[in-house]
């Protein structure tokens, strides 16, 4: 089962020549390593639309494409869209922007706090994890942690212990996170390095939404080797 | 050959880098100014059986010369070679017939230089391919082993002194961090086990050297300068079976950059390289220095003093300004130690407070002020060493109070050697503490003379007995 999203990762990489995997393959291949993404709908035919009609409102829609890594700075994400004719007008209006690329539509995940967790490949050591938590914070100030893997679960609550926003973990003023459920997810992450280390240069999960009782990866990226 | 027997044969050359029986010096030259003359003169020392070559000399110094290595009637060894780069392929094709174990290229002129150089490199990396000779360097000073008397460097030993036989193996990339680092630990009064210079690791590498030294009882430490890795998950595959029993301290210099196609990702832009580092070597317990002068005070504050367990310091002081600065660096995460000042227990607090004057502050900092007395010390070491809720000692033995004698280094000293809790004595002030700090120091205790290294190095202690704590947790050893 896990296997064949990522045949279907490798396929796609050999038909079109391209190393990076846009999100609508990434995702399945999450949810097959029992990673939480939100509910979603890949729409690549205008008819396809109509199964986003199961999902819960409000919607994110998103372009999927190996053409744009960066999918906000081509606004190619369009958050709260809030019932299915507002989807059918915005997924139009992304055609015309951007052609034949498949669509994502999502539902959107609550607050909470968001976090990073990436496999990435180095040249000297092989296949590493980071982690890190505070959403763009975690950027500015470089607040990470990395091991190379294999790694167990004391590895990932000490790689916690040495992120500055780890007071966030324990329960700061009146936010509360699954502390449990992400270090469930990040062990996964090496799982799936330690089993694709030899295709994969790296995968992004970023922002992980982390909540009360949930890991949620909202955003994922894959590059191949 | 089974890959074992070829490991076996390989490691038993290696060996012969630092343990040989006769060594060869080719390129030996009668003339002291030459690099040839110096070599030869600082291969006397060495006691086994020495052969001069060199292809226009018939004698030097009153012993017989030969012109090619193959013509010794002996076996040899280790062959040391100081000759110019292009003639350095046919002397390999001597020593290979010959049968020579180990050989030393001391030469510069290879891919340091450039594209003509590394093609003279892969030519004697295709030769010695599939032979049982190892290869050091070429581009190095090579080795100095105390214990054997044997010196390959070409460094004058007046300009670059020699430390004596002791605990740390020091393997370096760079000539110049070597004979710096050895003048400094000879002027310190500590001993290394050996010296081995990689150069541009046409063969030997660090990888063979940890093995080497993993293996040897004179070292306890081994500290490592290199720039790049020869294979990266190799050394930390041994530095995690190494580092159970004998401390790796490694400064590796030289950042490298994410791949642009890395750096596409946040995870690829935000995980340099030397980030992915920093975690690596925590994985694998090695020690990590930023500097020579770090790479020197973690490797013998680790080869002369035990690991601490615990993140407790009490400073014992005769100078209050020293306490609150050693304070403040003791708790700080940034500059600092990141560990804490210990909680005095109270029924040592009362041990104290009953001998000590009422000028005497017993809470830590320990201050003893200027009115301070050798017995006062003395007692203070015994009882902290006893507190329960100290893990390691800061010492600030003030040398300029009235009241305390020379007699205080030596209590200073006695307590270092037989207290049951790490301490680190910090001694500062101008040439009267200098030499105070060389007195003991040569007696095998690192002394600090700066507050933020007394306290950086009682972090190393705990980074090194927090990482023993977590692999016997693992390993499920009661100890």
């Amino acid at each position: 089962m896990s296997g064949k999203s990522f045949q279907r990762i490798l396929n796609y990489a050999s038909a079109t020549g391209s190393k990076v995997i846009p999100e609508h393959l990434v995702k399945p291949f999450l949810v097959n390593h029992g990673i939480t993404v939100p509910s979603y709908v890949i729409v690549k035919e205008p008819s396809d639309l109509k199964r986003a009609g199961r999902l819960q409102f409000p919607v994110v829609l998103k372009v999927s494409s190996n053409r744009f890594v960066h999918k906000t700075d081509v606004e190619g994400v369009l958050l709260n869209i809030r019932d299915s004719s507002e989807l059918k007008r915005s997924a139009a209006a992304f055609r015309k922007r951007f052609g034949a690329e498949p669509l994502l539509v999502e539902e959107m995940v609550d607050g909470g706090v968001e976090a990073i967790c990436g496999l990435i490949h180095d040249e000297d050591f092989g296949m590493c994890i980071m982690i890190g938590i505070g959403g763009i914070y975690a950027e500015i100030y470089r607040d990470v942690s990395i091991r190379v893997l294999p790694i167990s679960k004391a590895d990932v609550l000490e790689m916690i212990s040495e992120l500055k926003g780890k007071k966030l973990f324990e329960g700061f003023r009146n936010i509360r996170i699954d502390k449990a459920a992400f270090t469930e997810l990040v062990l996964k992450f090496s799982a799936i390095g330690e089993k694709y280390g030899k295709h994969i240069l790296g995968l992004d999960a970023n922002p992980v939404i982390l909540g009360k009782n949930y890991a949620t990866v909202v955003d994922a990226k894959m590059i191949l080797k | 050959m089974s890959p074992c027997r070829r490991r076996r044969k390989r490691f038993s050359s290696l060996n012969c880098l630092i343990h040989p029986r006769s060594v060869a010096l080719i390129g030996a030259s009668s003339n002291r100014f030459k690099i040839g003359g110096i070599m030869w003169s600082h291969l006397q020392s060495f006691p086994g059986r020495k052969y001069p070559v060199n292809i226009k000399q018939e004698t030097m110094g009153g012993v017989k010369a030969y012109a090619r290595v193959k013509d010794i009637p002996e076996k040899i060894d280790l062959a040391v070679i100081a000759v110019p780069a292009k003639s350095v392929p046919s002397v390999i094709d001597d020593c290979i017939e010959k049968r020579v174990k180990a050989v030393i290229v001391i030469s510069g002129g290879f891919s340091e230089t450039g594209e003509e150089g590394r093609k003279l490199e892969n030519e004697i990396k295709s030769k010695i391919l599939n032979t049982e000779m190892v290869l050091l360097g070429p581009n190095t000073l090579g080795v100095y082993v105390p214990r054997e008397r044997l010196d390959t460097m070409f460094v004058l030993r007046d300009k670059s002194r020699r430390p004596p036989d002791g605990p740390i193996a020091f393997i370096s990339q760079s000539g110049a961090s070597a004979s710096g680092f050895m003048d400094m630990a000879e002027s310190h009064g500590y001993g290394i086990s050996a010296f081995v210079g990689l150069g541009n690791k046409l063969d030997v590498n660090e990888n063979d050297m940890l093995e080497l030294f993993s293996k040897d009882s004179k070292t306890r430490v081994i500290c490592i300068h290199i720039e790049c890795f020869a294979e990266g998950k190799r050394f930390l595959q041994l530095c995690r079976k190494i580092t159970i029993s004998k401390p790796v301290v490694v400064l590796k210099a030289g950042r490298t950059e994410a791949g642009a196609r890395a750096a596409m990702l946040h995870t690829g832009s935000m995980a340099k390289p030397s980030l992915a580092m920093e975690g690596a070597f925590k994985q694998a317990g090695i020690i990590r220095a930023n500097d020579l002068l770090e790479l020197f005070d973690y490797s013998r504050i680790l080869a002369y003093q035990q690991p601490m367990f615990g993140p407790n310091i009490v400073v014992v002081t005769s100078g209050g300004g020293y306490g609150v600065i050693a304070a403040d660096y003791i708790e700080d995460q940034n500059v600092g130690g990141g560990l804490r000042l210990a909680e005095i227990s109270p029924d040592s607090k009362r041990k104290l407070m009953a001998r000590l004057p009422s000028f005497a502050s017993v809470d830590n900092p320990v201050d003893l002020t200027g009115n301070v007395t050798d017995e006062m010390f003395d007692y203070v070491f015994k009882v902290v060493n006893e507190d329960e809720n100290t893990d390691g000692i800061l010492a600030f033995p003030l040398l300029q109070t009235p009241y305390t004698t020379d007699n205080l280094v030596e209590i200073v000293w006695r307590w270092f050697k037989n207290g049951r809790k790490p301490m680190v004595p910090c001694i500062i002030g101008g040439l009267h503490s200098e030499e105070v700090i060389r007195r003991l120091e040569s007696r095998g205790m690192p002394v600090f003379p700066d507050i933020r290294r007394a306290v950086i190095s009682l972090r190393v202690l705990y980074e090194r007995g927090r990482y023993l704590m977590r692999m016997r947790n693992k390993t499920g050893d009661a100890r």
